[in-house]
């Protein structure tokens, strides 16, 4: 008798179970496992879903350079980015145990998580830009590049003839004969723009050779309309402040001499013969061009950093948590046994924190496999392929042009297989917790 | 038992888990990648895939690129108000961006279309009348089109000899803008042929000013410079054979036509920011390289659609500021020789209100209303030319009313899988020769690789 009412029980509070359950079984059949199950059978299709390829899918997937290059960069995701982001995250956490703004501290890195992903891409390729003006990155470097190389006056310049000879460090030079009547040497520059010209320079002088000096202009050798090179002509200016120096033959420094407004310098008391005048190449030198950070080779590393800047504080906050519920005696046991602070971090931290460790690498390595809006955000165009991971490979497959449904299937039923192990570990892991409650 | 319980509940989370995305949501978001065929570029974020709802009755529904809220899309609706003005027919319009093809196609393959489609890529017809998709629209706009548009239009619109499509929105492609004040400091005049362009580019660099920006991040752009050059080089019915790939991207006309096409964008210094640094420009940012407030070059080429991104993100001033000369002569080709692309109007539901409309857009009266709201060109001959808003804008216009050859696009011609799809294909390719002009037979193979696959 009592037996029966108790199923019944059990029946009835079986029945309240099923319909509260209902509606989320619902949604997930119809969000989740359907589309899964469809995905899986429009692998063994073709294009547009008609023909029957069977695993064709499957095997042309490895042949695709795009997806090659997808793959090994999933693959350098998968191992760099968990074990980065995890440790950055303990060291943090360790570090922001000792202080006293720890709340304030973790909230700040910590923020980057509410800025949806796609937007983070965006704003780190604006800080990522490669000219030293407009990106954030490039400019603190140029900060101490600009002062170990800084911008010549006439950055970019280069000489107008071919008779010029252009030094291994840049510099320019000019062979001089010298005779009894003197000798006039000019050095004429392009690609000096407007800007670059001082407020001071004037039309660049005709000079004629004066007995015993050495004279000449360095100039800028063009201007509007009819221009012929290597002749000092109307509407062409001299360029002042330019440090020229005379060599003697055997290379041994004779003189330096600064060009004056009209471009003109000279050289008194020049012994003839053979002399070499030179520029020298600071002032020509181009200010740092930057770093294309997100050029093909360098665009992986930068959106990984990337990642690290968003998920860093995910992971302090959750280690934090960890730390926090340590219990002290355990670690005060180990001290007061005469262990070194590395030792109890060593030896009695980290093994206790193993659990919560396992849980941000493994949440980070489901993270790194579906890495996709990220690279959506900051890899241009132009960069797309050697930044490609699988799941936007699978994207642009599957939904890009008129899109290849089959194969965009296939490949997300490749991703799908490769999160399984780590699904299957994060299982096991929780039916170990089950089981020591 | 236990296992199978473990089993399914291992297999819902392991879905769970793939499928959940991260902090953002289903926005489809393009960060200027794919161009407009005829129109501005808009930056930034598209809206989230729109669900087209069912029309009432003597309701169509219409699909077009341009978002609804903006200056396009507010353009292309006044459009559409005077349709219904006219005809009494309601619509319902919907903007979708530049995904419009993944969206139709997917819309096509549920059974669920919009009535009317404006297509930005003619390769897109081709490739949804061979999916069953559309109707012939000869009944309605074939008389409209006789009347207004040469054969040339009528021809780009049909496939196999039925017309498809009425081409609404056009766009003039062999126009190259520059810097007015550099070149009048600089005593140059437009270069007519090519070989003065490249002496141009010498003396402008002479100068101290860099003589092209290009915007390499977007394939799309170098796609463009060099359907002109080719157009020149090879000529219209080569150019109509490399575009059908009835001969192959390693064939002698197309190498000569990417050498010279190196003699200008092939050479580190004349491109603003050097190869490798315009392949980190986009488009928008190649037009304020040469317009904006500190130019770093004196000449961007693009269609006519840049008129509208220098008015609308630059102080730059038409005719004081910035101009346009028609894409040069090579070799003494013809310079009437025009590239064009446009927006076509495809019909999906056989009703006669999708007719009526489509029959519309190929008046004179349709075009004129847009016209008048500046940023857009129509071919349609009977178009009053006094209407355009700007000077440049009925230049522009009248390059193509008057071209001697006209050609489409040839990267939305074909398959779109390899003629405007971002990073691979005709676009990657240009890429990877901008990167190292060298490795040209490298890149070619790559293309004709890629265009035997897409072709078949």
């Amino acid at each position: 008798m009592a037996t029966r009412t108790e199923a019944k029980r059990r029946q009835g509070s079986r029945l309240y179970a099923a319909v509260f359950v209902l509606p989320a079984l619902v949604i997930l059949g119809a969000f989740v496992l359907y589309p899964a199950l469809k995905t899986i059978y429009d692998s063994f299709f073709g294009r547009f879903g008609e023909e029957f390829v069977g695993l064709d899918n499957y095997r042309q997937m490895f042949e695709f350079d795009r997806m090659r290059k997808a793959i090994f960069n999933s693959f350098l995701w998968t191992a760099i980015f968990p074990v980065l982001v995890t440790t950055v995250g303990l060291v943090l956490a360790v570090l922001a145990d000792k202080i006293k703004w720890k709340t304030a501290f973790k909230l700040v890195l910590f923020l980057p998580i509410a800025i949806a992903v796609m937007s983070s891409g965006i704003i780190w390729r604006l800080v990522y830009d490669a000219s030293p003006d407009l990106g954030l990155l490039n400019a603190a470097i140029n900060v101490p590049a600009s002062i170990v190389s800084p911008e010549g006056d006439y950055a970019g310049a280069v000489a107008s003839l071919d008779t010029v000879i252009i030094g291994d460090d840049g510099s320019l030079s000019q062979p001089v004969e010298v005779g009894p009547e003197g000798a006039v040497s000019n050095i004429g520059l392009l690609r000096v723009p407007v800007e670059d010209i001082s407020q001071s320079s004037v039309q660049a002088v005709i000079l004629a050779p004066k007995q015993g000096t050495i004279t000449g202009v360095v100039w800028r050798d063009t201007r509007p309309g009819a221009d012929e090179k290597g002749v000092v002509e109307p509407e062409e200016v001299g360029l002042p402040g330019i440090t020229v120096k005379l060599v003697s033959a055997d290379g041994s420094p004779v003189g330096s001499a600064t060009t004056g407004n009209d471009g003109s310098y000279e050289f008194e008391d020049v012994a003839p013969g053979t002399y070499q005048l030179e520029v020298n190449a600071s002032v020509l030198q181009e200010a740092w061009g930057g770093v294309t950070w997100l050029g093909p080779s360098l665009v992986t590393p930068a959106a990984i950093i990337v990642g690290l800047w968003i998920w860093a504080g995910f992971a302090l906050v959750v280690i934090g948590a960890g730390l926090a519920s340590l219990d002290r005696a355990v670690l005060e046991a180990a001290r007061v046994d005469g262990a070194t602070e590395w030792q109890v971090f060593r030896r009695v931290t980290l093994p206790l924190l193993g659990p919560v460790l396992g849980v941000v690498f493994v949440t980070l390595t489901i993270n790194a496999l579906k890495m996709f809006d990220l690279i959506v955000g900051i890899a241009p165009g132009s960069v797309q392929d050697d930044a490609n991971v699988i799941a936007l490979e699978m994207w642009r497959t599957a939904f890009t042009g008129l899109g290849d449904r089959g194969l965009g299937s296939a490949i997300a039923v490749f991703l799908f297989v490769l999160i399984l192990p780590i699904m299957a570990l994060n299982l096991r892991r929780f039916r170990i917790e089950e089981g020591r409650r | 038992m236990k296992r199978l319980k473990f089993f399914a509940i291992f297999l819902a989370l392991a879905m769970v888990a793939a499928a959940c995305g991260s902090d953002s949501d289903d926005t489809t978001t393009t960060t200027g990648s794919a161009p407009p065929a005829a129109t501005t570029t808009t930056t930034g974020t598209t809206p989230p895939t729109p669900t087209i709802p069912d029309a009432e009755p003597g309701e169509i529904v219409v699909m077009a690129k341009w978002g609804a809220s903006g200056g396009e899309g507010a353009a292309f609706l006044q459009v559409l108000d005077a349709f219904t003005a006219a005809s009494g027919i309601d619509v319902n319009f919907v903007g979708v961006g530049d995904q419009l093809p993944t969206i139709l196609s997917t819309q096509v393959a549920g059974g669920q279309p919009p009535d009317v489609a404006v297509l930005p890529q003619s390769g897109l017809l081709n490739d949804l009348v061979s999916l069953g998709a559309l109707f012939p629209i000869e009944t309605a706009a074939g008389d409209e089109m006789d009347a207004h548009f040469s054969p040339a239009w009528r021809e780009l619109g049909s496939v196999d000899g039925t017309l498809y499509g009425v081409f609404f929105k056009v766009a003039n492609k062999s126009t190259v803008w520059y810097d007015v004040n550099a070149f009048s400091d600089n005593a140059i005049t437009p270069p007519a042929t090519w070989a003065d362009w490249v002496s141009v580019s010498g003396d402008l660099l002479d100068a101290g000013v860099t003589p092209v920006a290009v915007g390499g991040a977007d394939g799309w752009t170098l796609s463009d410079w060099f359907e002109n050059i080719y157009l020149r080089t090879a000529g219209p019915e080569t150019y109509d054979q490399l575009s059908r790939h009835e001969i192959p991207w390693t064939d002698q006309s197309v190498r000569d036509a990417f050498e010279t096409m190196g003699e200008i964008i092939g050479n580190d210094d004349f491109v603003a920011r050097g190869l490798s640094g315009a392949l980190q420009v986009g488009f928008g940012d190649s037009v304020k390289l040469v317009f904006g407030d500190s130019p770093e070059a004196a000449i961007v080429y693009e269609a006519d659609f840049v008129e509208g991104v220098i008015l609308n993100e630059t102080s730059a001033q038409p005719g004081t500021d910035f101009d346009f000369f028609a894409f040069p002569s090579i070799g003494g080709s013809d310079p009437g020789y025009t590239l064009t692309g446009g927006d076509v109007a495809v019909v999906l539901k056989d009703n006669p209100e999708a007719m009526a409309l489509v029959e519309y857009l190929a008046t004179p009266e349709a075009a004129e209303i847009w016209a008048a709201l500046g940023g857009f060109s129509s071919a349609n001959k009977d178009v009053d030319s006094s209407i355009y808003a700007t000077d440049l804008g009925r230049r522009a216009v009248e390059g193509m009313v008057n071209a001697t050859a006209v050609r489409y696009d040839m990267g939305d011609i074909m398959p779109s899988a390899f003629g405007s799809t971002g990073g691979s294909g005709f676009w990657g390719g240009l890429q990877d020769w901008l990167e190292n002009p060298s490795d040209l037979d490298n890149v070619l193979a790559t293309m004709e690789a890629e265009a035997a696959a897409a072709f078949e």
